[in-house]
């Protein structure tokens, strides 16, 4: 069973990061949208392994429902003009390539190496298996300990809402 | 029941961050950018969650940055898209290559 | 009991704030509806009428939110109140407290609201002031663009205060302490079309920063040393620190004190505040803003003072009391003496209170948290009064100086009863609270340890006289002197202002007079003592002996007898005066404010400017003239003779090269300033590898 995981785990990934570049290298910005929201399915799935399935939940309705129609919008609104991805683009942004490669080489240098110090310490870090009740653990998490949180969010969207309003009205449509 | 190793969705989460952040160095079209800057903030939301999860002290305030987050992009997203809109009624584009009023000279 | 104390505290805090968000939605409604129609100096104000006093529909919706909220506040401020001092535990704490994150790194730090006798007294205080300056500025703002704008502000400010007074940790104490700063910076700026207004603004939330600095390291070294912000589990901790510590900590707070306290180098920016409304003056003179700072040092005191068994003893070598006594008592003077030169009414107010405050902390200076929150009480109570009917006064007059005024008793007899009460109360007239509370901030000084204190004492009872003498100078030149011809129309056509512009003045020259009843000591009852059994639970009033009561009546009898010969009766003495040769400098030099401001300026601009004039002269004498005139000339002339004798090819191909790499250098460089965004970030992400990299490597070598 846990090759099965494993291996499905590593399928997922693959996936998600394949669209993850599908979002940065296709042609039109619409499609990039359209990446995007395959790519947050896919780290909502890799949240459902991590054993955080309600996460997954607010994932994919509030991304994929939410920010990604906002996206659709704002690409409906604004000009897209064509992008393409091939040599020319290479060549042009050759530093900005390099720094991205050395970027994911570092990073994932720097936290396996402090995983590996934490495991020298003799300790293993599993995966927590809470397959049960996880939800309700963590819904009464938050209104009890956590109990500020959603509040605080409340406002923070409220204020977001207000600036974008805001933001976009036009004087003549008042 | 697990037998998914920390490493993979470690791996997982700084290879989405990199692809974020090349996607903000190199993209032109600011709405593409706000993509890549998304999926930067996945990245760091799966870090959140996989270190929560692997916690042995099943400590749940990680979870509850990860929910944190995923909000604060919400708020992020919206007032990045209406700030873009205004620039493209001003500007008539969104090409950040072409937006250098930051410039001194 | 507690839970109920406990959620009265919880409304009183809230309900500001909910009426803030009100507004606030409100205003964005409306300013979105009115968009285009920018907030001018010509256009502000423009329906307004003297006579025909009308709100419009949106007026009465948003100054009846604004009112009923913090009216909302006061309810459950009074009920607090009645349950607390009701209840028998002196002193007793009540909180309920919520870790903020659950990090380890910010362990102990908590947020929640601290219930005690100082919070219950200063946020009484607060409230009910508030609440009267809000139906003032019903009417005083009446007409302004901004009148959404300006009540959801001023809800904020008070709700803000309000959660600093029932702050329970430092830490909750800070993030409140900024906000203040960032409302009043709204608040004096709220005129955002005056230059002055903005420029006022701007260098209050300055000051105050110079002085937050010191706060915020202060409390951070507090927190290293004892692993804790809690204001409850402090007075337990601190007996672990030295004397020295003890003693940094302390002077490193007061500075926030002395920014936002507004005292000695900081206090210029509170009479450029008066730029702001009237009600905001108020507010921020009488209970919240500028008391902020006395009421944390009364918060910490412990640290000012640690207690040795019981009572409270100078502690070893701990100077920061006397540095603070020093501060006030040189601000006090200065501050009144400026007072005493100022022509513009609001801004004889500004000092009298920089003055007053100063008694204040120089109560506390002394050692008696008591007889500070004495002073607070009185002072909030007559400064605010005196506020308001100055605004009313400037409202009917149309002017600010007070020299066009004159002989307005008749014309405004509501507003300039109210106003005579509360110079009396400032001016510290035998019987009126004023006196009282002056009094017992001069014992305390008398009495106290402190060095010097014979010397702080006599500079209190200078000021003392100061006080009475500005206090009848102005009331003296606005109400009873013949105004000039040239200003005799502007008088004649003044008239009372309408219900909220002479109630709650009058409802504050009610509490004065109740407050000077209140504070008559009796066998009975004495105020003091029984403020203290609440404060400073344990510790006994000193034996106050009969000459000093008598001293300062003496004194302030003085004053006004001073004032009203020499601005009443014999006017000419005084005109002598102004043209004498010795007296013209001095005032010059207090008018122009001490040149704090000068110097201040001079600091923070002057080492920059030697520093970039060092690095100037580097360039110029070292690089410039050493390095490339000498060296590189010479080795190029070296170049040269080489040049001769190897192929001419090779040098042209090295100076090529040279020009290469400067063009290429010169481009690279130009391009890090494109103003292009993705350019900076790369730079940022190129900048993130370095660093990744460099703790790979740390974590390597280990």
């Amino acid at each position: 069973m846990g090759w099965f995981l494993e291996a499905n785990f590593i399928l997922i990934g693959i996936i998600t990061i394949l669209m993850a570049f599908g979002t940065l290298s296709t042609k039109k910005v619409m499609r990039a949208a359209a990446f995007l929201l395959l790519t947050l399915v896919g780290v909502a799935l890799t949240y459902l392994f991590l054993g955080f399935e309600f996460l997954m939940g607010i994932q994919i309705t509030v991304y994929a429902g939410g920010i990604l129609i906002l996206f659709l919008f704002s690409v409906l609104l604004t000009g897209h003009e064509e992008f393409k991805m091939d040599l020319e683009f290479a060549k042009e942004n050759i530093v900005q390539i390099l720094i991205s490669i050395l970027l994911f080489f570092t990073l994932t240098a720097l936290m396996l190496s402090i995983y590996g110090n934490y495991q020298l310490t003799g300790n293993e870090l599993v995966l927590q298996a809470q397959t049960k009740g996880l939800t309700q653990d963590f819904s009464v998490a938050l209104f009890s300990h956590f109990n500020y949180v959603l509040p605080i969010l409340g406002v923070l969207l409220f204020s977001a809402m207000l600036g974008s309003v805001k933001l976009v009205l036009r004087e003549e449509e008042l | 029941m697990t037998a998914i190793p920390i490493e993979y969705p470690l791996i997982l989460s700084s290879a989405l961050f990199s692809l974020g952040v090349f996607g903000v160095i190199t993209q032109k079209n600011a709405v593409r950018i706000l993509i890549a800057i998304e999926l930067i903030i996945n990245a760091a939301n799966i870090n959140f969650v996989t270190f929560a999860s692997y916690n042995p002290n099943a400590d749940i305030s990680g979870w509850v940055f990860a929910l944190f987050i995923i909000a604060v992009a919400a708020g992020e997203a919206a007032i990045g898209l209406a700030i873009f809109i205004n620039v493209f009624r001003n500007f008539g584009e969104i090409n950040v290559k072409h937006l250098f009023t930051l410039r001194e000279v | 009991m507690e839970s109920e104390i406990i959620y009265y505290a919880l409304g009183v805090v809230t309900s500001p704030f909910i009426g803030s968000l009100i507004l606030t939605i409100f205003a964005f409604i409306h300013y979105a509806k009115t968009h285009g129609h920018e907030e001018t100096e010509e256009n502000n104000h423009e329906e307004h009428e003297e006579h025909g006093l009308k709100y419009t529909p949106l007026e009465n919706f948003v100054s009846t939110i604004g009112i009923l909220s913090i009216f909302a506040s006061w309810v459950f401020m009074l009920l607090l109140a009645i349950k607390f001092f009701t209840t028998e535990h002196h002193g007793a704490f009540l909180t309920t407290s919520y870790d903020f994150f659950g990090f380890p790194v910010t362990q102990n730090i908590q947020v929640g609201l601290l219930v005690d006798a100082l919070s219950v007294y200063m946020g009484l205080i607060v409230t009910t002031l508030a609440l009267l300056i809000h139906m003032y500025a019903r009417e005083y703002m009446h007409g302004d663009k901004g009148y959404p704008r300006f009540f959801a502000t001023f809800n904020f400010f008070t709700g803000i205060m309000l959660s600093l007074v029932f702050s329970s940790s430092f830490f909750e104490l800070f993030i409140f302490w900024e906000l203040v700063g960032l409302s009043s910076y709204l608040l004096i700026g709220f005129w955002i079309f005056k230059p002055s207004a903005a420029h006022a603004a701007k260098k209050a939330f300055l000051y105050n920063k110079v002085g937050d600095v010191a706060l915020l390291s202060g409390f951070l070294i507090l927190y290293k040393l004892t692993g804790t912000l809690n204001f409850m589990e402090l007075p337990d901790k601190i007996h672990n620190l030295t004397p020295l510590q003890t003693a940094l900590i302390s002077v490193l707070i007061f500075g926030g004190v002395i920014g936002k306290s507004a005292q000695f180098p900081l206090y210029t920016w509170l009479a450029d505040a008066m730029e702001g409304p009237t009600p905001v003056s108020a507010i921020l003179h009488s209970s919240t803003m500028v008391k902020a700072g006395v009421y944390m040092v009364a918060r910490v005191f412990f640290l000012y003072w640690q207690a040795h068994e019981g009572e409270y003893n100078f502690a070893g070598d701990n100077w920061a009391l006397a540095v603070v006594a020093w501060v006030a008592a040189i601000t006090a003077l200065l501050a009144g003496l400026q007072a005493l030169v100022e022509n513009e009414i609001k801004r004889i107010l500004a000092y009298s209170t920089v003055s007053q405050i100063s008694y204040m902390v120089l109560a506390l200076g002394a050692g008696s948290k008591t007889a500070a929150m004495y002073h607070l009480l009185s002072h909030a109570t007559f400064k605010a009064l005196l506020f308001l009917t100055a605004g009313a006064v400037i409202h009917v007059v149309h002017t600010n100086n007070i020299w066009e005024m004159g002989n307005l008793r008749k014309k405004i007899p509501k507003t300039f009863t109210a106003m005579l009460i509360g110079a009396i109360g400032l001016s510290g007239f035998p019987g009126i609270s004023g006196f009282w509370s002056k009094d017992a901030v001069l014992a305390t000084v008398y009495y106290s340890d402190v060095p010097g204190n014979k010397i702080l004492f006599t500079l209190g009872v200078v000021t003392a006289f100061i006080t009475a003498l500005y206090t009848t100078r102005f009331i003296i030149v606005v109400f009873f002197r013949e105004p000039t011809p040239e200003n005799i129309e502007r008088v004649e056509h003044a008239h009372d202002g309408g219900f909220f512009l002479t109630i709650p003045p009058l409802i504050m020259a009610a509490l004065v007079i109740l407050e000077s009843l209140t504070f008559i000591p009796t066998p009975i009852f004495k105020f003091e003592e029984w403020l203290m059994e609440w404060l400073e639970p344990g510790v006994h009033a000193h034996e106050v002996a009969l000459t000093l009561p008598i001293l300062s009546a003496i004194v302030v009898l003085l004053g006004i007898g001073t004032g009203i010969y020499l601005y009443y009766y014999n006017y000419n003495i005084l005109a002598s005066l102004n043209q004498n040769k010795v007296i013209i400098p001095i005032r010059e030099f207090i008018a122009q404010r001490y040149y704090i401001d000068k110097v201040l300026y001079w600091i923070a601009n002057v080492p920059a400017m030697i520093v970039s004039r060092l690095l100037q002269d580097i360039d110029i004498k070292i690089i410039d003239r050493t390095i490339i005139d000498t060296w590189i000339v010479k080795g190029s002339l070296g170049l040269a003779k080489i040049s001769d004798v190897f192929d001419q090819g090779i040098i042209d191909g090295i100076v090529n090269g040279v020009w290469m790499i400067a063009l290429t250098l010169g481009r690279a460089f130009r391009k890090l300033q494109t103003g292009i965004v993705s350019n900076y970030a790369s730079i940022f992400a190129a900048a993130l590898v370095i660093f990744l990299g460099y703790v790979n490597f740390l974590i390597f070598i280990k």
